[in-house]
């Protein structure tokens, strides 16, 4: 079984993740037809391209997709996160993470 | 830690540790890791080294015992003996294995579902070259804050590991780590302290204990720059060098902003 390593990102590590498959874990404010807009962990918002069919069944969700050339990400799968996310400290543990690629 | 740091270092090699003492009579001392419950990203289990075959798996140089890992379940494959997962977490692909048994939660077991985040407690394996995890606890995880803690924990382990100096065990559950890596990088830390100009891991020990020590820090709220600059840019041969090593601290986690940009605590 072949699946795609994903970084954890938030809204500003979009432009350096274009083309890529990533991680992304926000807090759902709208959705208008199948685009669905996020609060990202480091405050900047974030375009989703719903999967067909896709289900959002919390606050926070975690949508793994790839980065379109306009920074929206295109859903490939998502998973409920609670209604309780801590996105500061979650920004944080990515920002760090980033720094050690041979541990993520 | 710090006597130990610096008093262990400084005299002659082979006194600093009463481990030494007890391999004088030809078999080198016993370690048992299994007691070592280290947390872990799937990627450092997929570039784990083994030092002869069956050997036993090391990550930064330290042999593994159990790894705890949060990931996503991405394939069940079930049969009467056995269930493997295929997990991921984004940095890599894993196989665990499971065996049945009578103390299973069945309402747990049926919630293991593809797509859901679990915990998983077990030992690294192989078979045919290919690692896998030998499953102790299966769990799937109810608060998502769950994720960025073992991240979090993950880094912290890491950067205790393979840091050669000035890590504190002293209220740290991963005592062992630090002190296994400085016994291993004595002899290349020492050598470094004799050519180096300036001694910047002495400096980094002294400026945290001048920080953990300081009348302004008693509430924790961190000591501003300028008492630092005061204190220790002389010893480092300027104010750049001392901002240099201060964002190198920063990075390593050792060191933070509290009330401000101006304001430092230090983790250990």
């Amino acid at each position: 079984m072949t699946l795609p390593t994903t970084k954890r990102i938030n809204s500003a590590m979009l432009q350096s993740t274009i083309g890529e498959t990533v991680r992304f874990v926000g807090e759902l404010k709208g959705r208008q037809d199948n685009i669905a807009t996020f609060l990202s962990s480091d405050k900047g918002t974030v375009m989703v391209h719903m999967s067909d069919g896709a289900q959002y069944g919390t606050k926070f969700m975690e949508i793994i997709g790839t980065v379109n050339g306009d920074r929206s990400i295109n859903e490939m799968t998502s998973t409920n996160f609670g209604h309780s996310f801590d996105l500061e400290t979650y920004d944080a543990m990515i920002v760090k993470a980033q720094k050690f690629p041979s541990v993520f | 830690m710090s006597n130990y740091n610096r008093g262990g270092y400084g005299s002659s090699q082979g006194q600093g540790y009463v481990q030494d003492s007890f391999g004088n009579d030809g078999a080198p001392p016993k370690k048992n890791y299994s007691h070592i419950l280290r947390p872990v990203t799937i990627k450092q289990i997929l570039e784990a080294t083994q030092t002869q075959a069956d050997g036993d798996y090391k990550i930064d140089e330290q042999d593994i015992g159990q790894v705890t890992l949060i990931a996503v379940i991405r394939n069940i494959n079930s049969s009467a003996t056995q269930s493997n997962y295929t997990l991921e977490d984004g940095t890599g692909v894993i196989d665990v294995r499971k065996f049945p048994s009578e103390h299973d939660d069945a309402e747990e077991i049926d919630s293991l579902a593809q797509g859901t985040y679990v915990r998983v407690v077990g030992m690294v394996k192989s078979f045919n070259q290919k690692q896998y995890v030998q499953v102790h606890a299966i769990r799937p995880i109810s608060d998502m804050n769950e994720i960025t803690h073992h991240n979090l924990e993950v880094l912290y382990v890491h950067v205790s590991a393979t840091r050669s100096k000035g890590a504190s065990s002293s209220s740290s559950a991963y005592g062992q780590y630090n002190n296994n890596s400085m016994q291993m990088q004595g002899v290349t830390s020492t050598d470094t302290h004799m050519r180096g100009g300036f001694d910047t891991d002495a400096v980094a020990q002294d400026l945290s204990e001048f920080i953990r020590n300081h009348p302004d820090n008693k509430n924790g709220m961190g000591v501003h720059r300028q008492h630092i600059f005061a204190n220790f840019k002389h010893r480092l041969g300027g104010e750049q060098k001392l901002i240099e090593l201060m964002a190198k601290l920063e990075d390593d986690g050792l060191l933070y902003n509290t009330e401000d940009e101006d304001h430092f605590n230090t983790t250990h």
